[in-house]
């Protein structure tokens, strides 16, 4: 008896060390949900289906995923590191776990203003914002909303202590999107700073 | 419910970080430099407000800050509770209670619905006490263990009085860039080698056992 209780606590242990590993799973299969869920919505949108879509039959079927698209404000692509991410109003815990969060509460992808992008720098290479370090002046950013695609370039990268806001200020006549994510000390921040073209 | 909150089987870790923040929101004052340096706000202490770890459902904090008009303007003040990163689900069972110099309550509610209170003058050279009372209320169950939140109050000034709720444009990031690296799982690593461990220990001691019975 004594034995199988060491086998089995053997097997509990295993499972307590895998256990940030199976989270990480769930964390980047949620993620997969929001892309696609907001891909679908897009969809809907863009084939001009809405008024179908409020019609009873397909708003049924289509539920889950309008539910969780709504919570997606668009997609961002950086071909460079070959990353697609869901972005979410605010940078909460349960946000940056599944995407990226976007900073402050007006949104303006494509007007004239600095909206910061924050993911996290994940331990896993090439989830959320783990390679972006290896993005360079001249790269392209898109952002897909359900308004448009806006493409952005890359213009200049560095690093900044934490309580440099300042990355986040208004260039006159400039429409920026700024992303941040943490050096993988944690002590800075990485900055990718794109103008729309 | 996060998936984090069922593993964690210790005691409960909570972090609440209040940051104030000070910014001389100007915009509506006359535009030349010399009435921007005119208005100028201070708080003491200026940066850590709350830093508590290890709180439980009952448990409330006390703090206190001082506002100071060190400009040559009067001025209104506001403050308002931003969350920088965290847990948003324990941020908002969070309560706060805010009392002026007078021990007045200007605030009683949710800290997640803390966007200020009646505008509040200042005038040049005076200062004020704020008293923040927060409670992690008795109610709260297990479902917040091991969860952290942190967020800013964030203080400023103005020459028109600042209603409730009224963003400031500089408050955006709260102070500070979200913490965005990723801890490596020690706690996960340790516990869970050591009841492998104790397992391995357990088969070997049954082991040596039978070997000793065998002689």
């Amino acid at each position: 008896m004594r034995r199988f209780f060491g086998i089995l606590l053997v097997f509990v242990g295993i499972f307590v060390i895998l256990i940030p590993f199976l989270e990480n799973q769930y964390y980047t299969s949620q993620e997969q949900d929001l892309i696609e869920s907001f891909q679908t919505l897009d969809r809907l949108f863009s084939e001009e289906q809405s008024i179908a879509y409020a019609e009873e039959g397909a708003e049924s079927s289509s539920n889950h995923d309008q539910e969780l698209g709504d919570d997606v404000l668009g997609l961002i692509h950086i071909d460079r590191i070959d990353l697609t991410l869901p972005m979410l109003q605010g940078a909460t815990d349960e946000n940056l776990d599944v995407g990226a969060g976007v900073l402050g509460e007006s949104v303006s992808f494509g007007e004239v203003g600095n909206t910061g992008i924050a993911a996290h720098r994940s331990r896993t290479s090439g989830r959320l914002f783990n390679r972006l370090d290896e993005v360079d002046i001249g790269d392209s950013v898109t952002v897909e909303t359900h308004d448009g695609d806006y493409e952005y370039e890359v213009f200049d990268t560095f690093i900044v202590e934490p309580d440099d806001i300042s990355v986040l200020d208004v260039q006159e006549g400039e429409s920026l999107i700024t992303l941040i994510t943490c050096t993988i000390d944690s002590t800075e921040r990485i900055i990718v700073q794109a103008k729309l073209l | 419910m996060r998936a984090k909150s069922y593993f964690i089987i210790a005691k409960i870790i909570v972090l609440t970080l209040f940051l104030s923040s000070v910014f001389g929101h100007i915009n509506q004052v006359n535009a030349d430099e010399t009435d921007e340096e005119a208005l100028s706000i201070s708080t003491i202490p200026s940066e850590v407000l709350f830093d508590v770890t290890n709180i439980k459902p009952g448990d409330t904090f006390t703090r206190t800050s001082t506002l100071i008009n060190d400009g040559e303007l009067d001025f209104y003040y506001q403050t308002e509770a931003i969350q920088t990163e965290g847990s948003e689900k324990l941020f908002n069972q969070l309560e706060l209670v805010v009392y002026d110099s007078e021990e007045n309550i200007i605030f009683d509610g949710q800290l997640a619905d803390f966007e200020g209170f009646e505008p509040k003058m200042l005038a040049s050279g005076e200062e004020e006490e704020i008293t923040y009372l927060a409670e992690f209320p008795w109610e709260s169950g297990n479902e917040f263990q091991g969860l952290e939140t942190e967020f800013n109050i964030v203080t400023w000034a103005d020459a028109e009085p600042i209603e409730p709720g009224t963003p400031s444009e500089d408050a955006v990031a709260g102070g500070i860039l979200p913490q965005t690296g990723e801890e490596i799982p020690y706690f996960y690593y340790i516990i869970g080698g050591l009841i492998v461990l104790t397992g391995v220990a357990l088969y070997l001691t049954k082991r040596k056992n039978r070997l000793v019975g065998d002689e």
